[in-house]
């Protein structure tokens, strides 16, 4: 990750990214509404990580004595700090399935190996895990943006949505109706399920690979 | 920077102190000279 004192400007996108005192953000935020200043919108750079890095706290893992606790020294040499417990369930899902494999039964779809805990009729899993089907907000009057390396822009989710897009690689459209990168994509994932709500948001996606942005 | 390690405290848990800033994209030139002057940072220009 970068420094947090250093700045980064995505010349193509128009994005810098910036150290900013809560005082320089205000003003910042004020400039916002100033036609004169070029400036659409900004927001605090937010880092959200899937795994914890640090699952038990750094003082955890010593003793009393200030020695390194054996009970913590398999997380800290396990990739990225992931704990026991997880890698353990990782380990015992992929020997569930070699030997599911091995005994010849057929590899089974990843939709019917994940429980069927998701009732997919109304919503997809995806809206229902993060609360998005049951939120008290509607999503009107909110753009979303995707950068990724391309998208169907004719899927059926996206009909009747105000569509902005652009492709920052030279003679490379944004629609890619072969579909390949963004159904494999998380945001084609998150994306999915948007008819659900017929207030939600314009698209902007911008398409990306080998792009320097 | 002990101004800037305030950053992280007024804006919330996981972000950096740092801004997110989307510019004109007509006028990203004069919209750096503007945050230039209201965040009083150096104009370092790269990408990733």
């Amino acid at each position: 990750m970068e420094s947090p004192e250093a700045s980064i400007v995505f010349p193509n996108l128009g994005v810098p990214v910036v150290p900013a005192s809560p005082e320089q953000f205000m003003g910042i935020r004020a400039a916002e509404a100033d036609s004169n200043v070029p400036i659409i919108a900004s927001a605090p750079e937010n880092v959200v990580f899937a795994l914890q890095e640090d699952p038990f706290g750094e003082e955890e893992w010593l003793t009393s004595e200030g020695e390194e606790d054996e009970t913590f020294a398999s997380v800290i040499a396990s990739p990225a700090g992931l704990s026991m417990e997880y890698l353990q369930g990782y380990s015992d899902a992929v020997q569930n399935l070699v030997g599911r494999v091995v005994a010849g039964e057929a590899l089974v779809e990843l939709e019917e190996v994940i429980p069927a805990a998701f009732d997919e009729s109304q919503t997809t899993w995806g809206l229902q895990v993060t609360k998005a089907a049951t939120s008290q907000f509607s999503g009107t009057g909110i753009k979303v943006a995707v950068l990724d390396t391309g998208m169907d822009l004719e899927h059926p989710d996206f009909a009747g949505r105000s569509i902005t897009s652009r492709s920052f690689i030279e003679n490379e459209p944004v629609h890619d109706r072969h579909g390949l990168a963004p159904i494999a994509s998380a945001p084609h994932a998150v994306l999915r399920g948007l008819a659900s709500f017929p207030a939600m948001a314009s698209l902007t996606p911008r398409t990306l690979l080998r792009a320097k942005y | 920077m002990a101004e800037q390690e305030q950053g992280p405290e007024f804006f919330g848990p996981g972000t950096t102190g740092r801004t997110l800033v989307a510019l004109e994209p007509d006028r990203v030139e004069a919209g750096a000279n503007a945050l230039s002057d209201l965040a009083g940072v150096s104009r370092e220009r790269r990408g990733r």
